[in-house]
């Protein structure tokens, strides 16, 4: 669901390219802010080349009125020395000795001007994007960051994780221990509920079936006079478009309502809790659970309708490429790695949502496709900034695509913007618009995938009671 | 007695020295591949077509008239191509432009002006639905046969259009499916994007992979859908070589040249299903050869001869790999229902980006 967002930006992003006149509206408010300061060190520059002439330009007054005025207009430079050449010949050596030191001022004139053109004029272009390291509620960013990065060489942790890059959001309010002992809670609500239908706690069928029936199903343990209701798939804002915190798990907890970004990563932490073994999984626009069953099969849980699906129900979504398959950046079962790049992807999301993008995007961005160099969500968010940080300096030199070689800055920039394109293409992407994803996903409730999935249920069922 | 017996000596001697010719052929032509493919002469897909059909035709094909045909199937893409401007604003434009008056001059009918008040209308061309296999006759998979009677199958109709796109100068890809091949372009709006000339449709992806054939680690593991470079396309074509073969010398023909030819399309493009069982099928019937030589009735009764062995091993280990990477079969005669199928749920599975700036143009 967070792709979609992404989506949304890359697609009118790309427009962009083809067209780039267009300027990207909803970050134009940045470079604006940046404008004032911006004219102002122009302004200094300008002021200081001015001061410089006019030191120089001083000991001009020597010179002899009966000679011609010496021109010190730098730009005629070469006129000035031939004007000056006629009266050499009437061998004056006090003229000779003038016009040496009119030619070596004339010399460091131009000398100073082109180092005032190369050191000074050019820091006028600010090549990076601002960054937003000043704002102190970043530094939450920037410890949730250095804890994730940690993970990748100790140990992961899914629920760790997602706390980290919920409360970053949060300004670090939330509370570790209360979210570790809901989950704790919930763990402990479904190992009864095992005991209770006597389900082999081994099984790693078992412990999925429960879970799924947990998020799907009213779950009731009559000894204990406990009840849970299913969860309920949120129709508002599912993409986080309003408010980002509308796909936390956190607000899932809350409100008992979640969609395909939260319902799976909740399940996950349950997972993790319960010690089952189950991974995310990516469709177009959507993400889903897949586990093994104990004979290694691997099945597809909707967690949005609260079913089971089948690899030709995902493969009809319409959106899939073959190229897409065959980079495996959907349907494929996410490593604990690949989860934690994904999860780095969320954050930097987050950030950029929160304050707007900066080196420290770019910095977790680098970090997740190091983990995870197929990392589609990633790669995209990096072609957004990339795309943000040539317009950034476009913005400032404003010259037509067949000029911005005179800026080779500029030029590096654009090019590295089209190779980001590249990649993100070359992995099979492809946008799949909302309307089309929410038919598809209603298409769920059709008769067909309904009795599709009871049946699985059914026979998954029927082998756990088999195995007990 | 002793004439009739003369007669059928020398009858056999002939077949025996016809087969010899053929063998001849052959080898010359899996020469001429192979150069291709190990870039001692230049590469060229219509040449390497031409060679395969041609050696299965024992150098009777009239390579002259093919080629006539093929230029004058050129000039009128390239003729289409000038008058006619497509709505599509990539960068790409003028190579998708290519591709679009391809395929109008494969599935259109064109007219085309002599003078003022004649004119002669170009027809596009038709799937041929008899002995879409090949089982009768092998050259009615032939893009020769194509040409001249304007009537092709999954096979020799997306490798005239592979020709002629060479032929232009615009890049297109072949790519391989179930007991099928179809084109795949890419451009820079709408990325890769399928052609399928079997019924003039754009097809998504979603039609290849829900028609229930394709195993989802066949896709993964590039079994299908991958779209083929050059010297993949040419690894086709030395497949094609070796079926020709066998389907020429039936009984007479030599194992060890359809592995050679296996082997060598392998090594280029490994993962060439089409490749790989053919080469388990030939070690099968080499099995077969051995086990009835030795009137074996079970394989196992001659796993005491180490070669045998070695043979059982290999072609299992083979079976196996073809398996793991996601091949199931596909029957015959689902084949046509799934290939219908496009026509009649067009809707759902048509590449609606694809024909948007397809349609109109004129």
């Amino acid at each position: 669901m967070k792709q979609k967002k992404i989506n949304r930006k890359s697609r009118h992003t790309k427009q962009e390219i083809v067209k780039p006149q267009r300027k990207s509206q909803p970050f134009a408010c940045q470079t604006l802010a940046f404008l004032p300061s911006l004219g102002l060190t122009v302004v200094l520059i300008i002021g200081l080349t001015f001061n410089t002439f006019g030191q120089i330009k001083t000991p001009k007054t020597p010179t002899v009125s009966t000679f011609k005025p010496v021109n010190t207009n730098p730009t005629q430079t070469n006129q000035t020395l031939r004007q000056n050449k006629v009266p050499q010949s009437n061998g004056t050596t006090i003229y000779e000795n003038d016009l040496k030191r009119q030619q070596s001022k004339q010399q460091m004139i131009n000398e100073i001007r082109r180092e005032a053109e190369m050191t000074n004029s050019r820091p006028a272009i600010s090549y990076e994007l601002p960054s937003y390291g000043h704002i102190s509620e970043t530094s939450h960013y920037k410890t949730a960051f250095a804890e994730l990065s940690k993970m990748a060489d100790t140990s992961f942790s899914i629920q760790r994780a997602e706390f980290l890059v919920e409360n970053a959001f949060y300004e670090n309010k939330g509370n570790y221990d209360y979210f570790d002992k809901i989950i704790a809670e919930i763990g402990q609500f479904i190992l009864w509920k095992m005991e209770d239908l006597n389900y082999n706690k081994n099984s790693n069928l078992a412990k999925n079936l429960i879970l799924f029936q947990f998020f799907s199903d009213t779950l009731r343990i009559e000894s204990k006079q406990m009840e849970h209701l299913p969860f309920k798939y949120e129709f508002d804002d599912y993409m986080g478009h309003n408010d980002w915190s509308n796909i936390f798990v956190e607000k899932l907890l809350r409100t008992n309502k979640g969609q395909c970004h939260s319902l799976p990563l909740l399940y996950l932490i349950l997972a993790e809790e319960i010690e089952a073994k189950a991974h995310l999984a990516f469709s177009p626009n959507h993400s889903y659970i897949k586990f093994q069953d104990d004979n290694d099969k691997w099945i597809n849980v909707e967690l949005t309708n609260g079913m089971l699906t089948t690899d030709a129900f995902i493969l009809q979504s319409g959106y899939m490429k073959a190229e897409a398959l065959q980079s495996k950046i959907y349907m494929q079962p996410l490593t604990e790695k690949q989860l934690l790049s994904e999860m780095m992807v969320d954050l930097a999301k987050g950030y950029s949502i929160k304050f707007g993008y900066d080196e420290f995007v770019e910095e977790v961005l680098e970090k997740a496709i190091e983990l995870y160099s197929n990392n589609v969500f990633a790669q995209m968010v990096k072609s957004d900034y990339r795309t943000l940080h040539f317009f950034h300096v476009q913005r400032q030199i404003n010259v037509p695509p067949d000029k911005i070689h005179e800026y080779p800055k500029a030029k590096e920039l654009l090019d590295r913007m089209y190779e980001q394109y590249e990649i993100v293409d070359n992995l099979g992407y492809e946008e799949m618009p909302l309307e089309d994803y929410e038919k598809w996903l209603n298409s769920l409730n059709e008769a067909k995938q309904k009795q599709e999935s009871q049946q699985m249920i059914l026979k998954l069922n029927k082998s756990i009671e088999f195995n007990r | 007695m002793k004439r009739i017996l003369n007669i059928l000596i020398f009858a056999l001697l002939c077949q025996y020295s016809i087969a010899q010719t053929i063998q001849e052929n052959y080898e010359k032509a899996f020469e001429e591949l192979n150069c291709m493919l190990n870039e001692t002469c230049e590469l060229s897909f219509k040449e390497a077509v031409f060679t395969v059909e041609n050696a299965y035709f024992s150098n009777n094909l009239n390579l002259e008239i093919l080629e006539n045909e093929i230029r004058l199937l050129k000039s009128l893409s390239i003729e289409v191509d000038r008058t006619r401007e497509l709505i599509y604003d990539g960068q790409d434009k003028e190579e998708v432009q290519k591709f679009a008056s391809l395929f109008t001059v494969m599935t259109d009918t064109i007219p085309i002006m002599l003078d003022s008040i004649n004119f002669f209308l170009h027809k596009p061309f038709k799937y041929d639905f008899n002995d879409i296999f090949g089982q009768n006759d092998w050259s009615n998979m032939f893009v020769s046969k194509l040409i001249m009677t304007k009537k092709g199958n999954c096979h020799s109709l997306p490798y005239l259009y592979k020709i002629l796109a060479n032929e232009i100068g615009a890049k297109s890809h072949i790519a391989v499916a179930p007991n099928h091949f179809y084109i795949k372009h890419q451009s820079k709006v709408n990325g890769w994007y399928n052609t399928e000339l079997t019924s003039g449709i754009f097809p998504i992806d979603a039609w290849l992979m829900a028609s229930g054939y394709i195993h989802l680690d066949a896709v993964v593991n590039k079994l299908y859908m991958e779209a083929l470079n050059d010297k993949q396309s040419i690894s086709l074509c030395m497949i094609d070589l070796a079926k020709g073969y066998e389907r020429k010398l039936g009984l007479l023909s030599d194992f060890d040249f359809v592995l050679k030819c296996c082997d060598t399309a392998l090594k280029y493009y490994p993962h060439y299903i089409n490749g790989l069982l053919l080469k388990a099928e030939t070690k099968k019937k080499q099995f077969d050869v051995l086990m009835e030589k030795y009137y074996a009735e079970y394989p196992a009764d001659i796993f005491y001869i180490p070669e045998a062995k070695k043979l059982f091993m290999e072609m299992n280990k083979l079976y196996a790999e073809i398996h793991q990477l996601g091949y199931r079969k596909m029957p015959n005669e689902m084949y046509l229902d799934w290939l219908v199928s496009l026509k009649e749920e067009r809707s759902k599975y048509e590449n609606k980006n694809i024909i948007n700036f397809n349609t109109k143009s004129e």
